[in-house]
């Protein structure tokens, strides 16, 4: 509980100037929104299920039977939303002696401490992506071998899959061992994303469009995706990762130096955020103590249905 | 006749607030039922309580011994806090323990009925605070017992049911440094007095692990 005791400065007239953090230093941008799905919720969880197609279509001999073929029903991924609140309690006279207003301001802090929490969950989807965040195929969001619904059909079907995969029937979106941020390994990335195959084996369209990083990648970055020809070489190749398109974006809540990630547009990925309440405040006065209480909360959740569409590594 | 006991509920608290409750990591395969007695495990899951562990006569708390008892039932988790979030993270895991069959190529993935109890790898129980009045059944050496106001202001330690279900108030246990748990504050006046009616409790704070 805030007092006056631990608040003295504020009772009487003459600070030139407060500094306050919460005010005075201006707070990131959002950077989840620019990643992630951001839906609403009405219900306590929401449940996504993932669905396979058919396999390649072969050719039916005359007069023989066609082949028939089901769809595969996969795994479901659970969003449940939990609830987070930050409560902060001043007393009536500390409140009514504070001759700069401060106290009255409280809320503002909790709207920063609110998008700081939308943030940082949000961003450990992909800090716990290559642990414990899991798909709807049962392991974790970055792994070098996701099992495809059509099993080792599906990898024996994939055009060119040998050499990208580790392990029949299934599909990586991290390398094995993880690399650091480089030329080669942007190469690579991109060979993972072109090579890309449904659960079924039928190759799909996904280009990886941003490469999220921490700010300690941000200059090699820079260099990577900027120089106009190969960079650090001294020949004068082309650098044939701009043609890919690729951007790179910071994110601020990344806690690794050297885990980098990349990601599709936001339509061919299945990375979301559910706003099931919306930050909001309440306020109410203890009608002893006179003592005001200020409540922030505010209701998500945040995962990933499936990997496709993403691509990690974890530094070395 | 043997007793069968009703879920312990808190009814009312001394101060007029709600009464505490926790919500933290449940141990694996667990399935105690909303409004038993619950402990702490070794490794800090919650787990139904043994019956005889108790925080009498030792230097710190016992654990082990009555933390709580659950609002929520256990879940029979498959690993203890499985899919719980850590701080400033969501859900991890799949977020429900109800299942059904398997999925076609993916040992790992779960088919969770839609509309099934959700589950963030954690389950909920009332302290045992001295603030916090419970109703229990009340019961003698596995039989229904009619509580009568000689029991009010004694101090009873608490039995599982012949059925294995719910936890009664026990008069014949009355052993201090043994098996005291509870002190009958009242009974409990929606009911009739009978055999097997309820009464009102208060934990011991010595017999309890108290959290906070």
């Amino acid at each position: 509980m805030m007092v006056r005791g631990t608040f003295a400065q504020t009772l009487a007239p003459g600070v030139h100037h407060w500094f306050l953090h919460f005010l005075d230093l201006q707070m990131r941008e959002e950077e989840y929104t620019h990643v992630f799905n951001v839906e609403t919720s009405q219900q306590a969880f929401e449940d996504e299920v993932e669905m396979a197609g058919v396999g390649a279509m072969p050719e039916k001999p005359e007069g023989s039977a066609a082949i028939y073929d089901d769809m595969i029903q996969g795994g479901t991924k659970r969003y449940v939303h939990l609830t987070y609140a930050l409560g902060s309690r001043a007393t009536w006279e500390l409140i009514e002696d504070d001759q700069y207003g401060i106290l009255k301001q409280v809320p503002k802090a909790h709207a920063r401490s609110a998008m700081f929490a939308r943030e940082m969950v949000a961003w450990n989807v992909f800090n716990l992506g290559f642990s414990t965040i899991l798909t709807t195929d049962g392991v974790s969001l970055f792994n070098t071998q996701h099992p495809l619904l059509g099993g080792v059909a599906a990898t024996n079907l994939g055009p060119g899959l040998t050499n990208v995969i580790f392990a029949g029937g299934t599909y990586p979106n991290r390398p094995s061992p993880d690399v650091d941020l480089s030329f080669t390994a942007i190469q690579l990335m991109v060979n993972q994303f072109e090579r890309m195959v449904d659960s079924q084996g039928i190759p799909v369209r996904i280009k990886p469009r941003h490469i999220l990083i921490p700010p300690e990648l941000k200059f090699i970055a820079r260099e990577i995706l900027g120089s106009p020809g190969k960079p650090y070489t001294n020949d004068n190749e082309l650098n044939a990762l701009l043609g890919e398109d690729l951007k790179f974006r910071v994110i601020h809540y990344f806690v690794s130096q050297s885990a980098w990630f990349a990601v599709a547009e936001k339509d061919a990925h299945q990375i979301k955020f559910f706003d099931r309440h919306p930050i909001d405040t309440d306020y109410d006065d203890d009608f002893d103590t006179r003592s005001t209480k200020v409540l922030t909360f505010q209701r998500f959740s945040a995962g990933a249905t499936s990997w496709v569409g993403t691509w990690a590594s974890n530094g070395p | 006749m043997a007793i069968t006991a009703i879920p312990i509920q808190p009814v009312e608290s001394q101060s007029g607030n709600q009464w505490r409750a926790f919500r933290i990591i449940e141990e694996n395969a667990q399935t105690f039922k909303a409004g038993t007695l619950v402990s702490v495990a070794a490794d800090g899951g919650i787990q139904a309580w043994n019956g005889t562990t108790y925080g009498v006569n030792t230097a710190a708390p016992a654990l082990g011994s009555v933390v709580g008892v659950s609002y929520e039932a256990g879940s029979s988790l498959a690993t203890t806090g499985v899919g719980a979030p850590v701080p400033f993270s969501p859900v991890t895991g799949l977020g429900a323990t109800l299942t059904f069959g398997s999925v076609p190529n993916e040992a790992s993935a779960k088919n969770i009925p839609h509309g099934a109890p959700l589950n963030d790898g954690r389950v909920g129980f009332i302290l045992p605070s001295a603030d916090t009045i419970f109703s229990a059944t009340f019961g003698n050496a596995g039989s229904p017992a009619t509580p009568a106001v000689t029991n009010v202001g004694k101090q009873y330690g608490m039995t599982i049911d012949t059925g294995g279900n719910f936890w009664y108030v026990d008069s014949s246990k009355s052993t201090f440094g043994t098996n005291l748990l509870v002190t009958v504050v009242g009974l409990d006046l929606r009911d009739v007095p009978a055999a097997g009616t309820r009464v009102l409790i208060q934990f011991i704070s010595y017999a309890v692990y108290l959290l906070g």
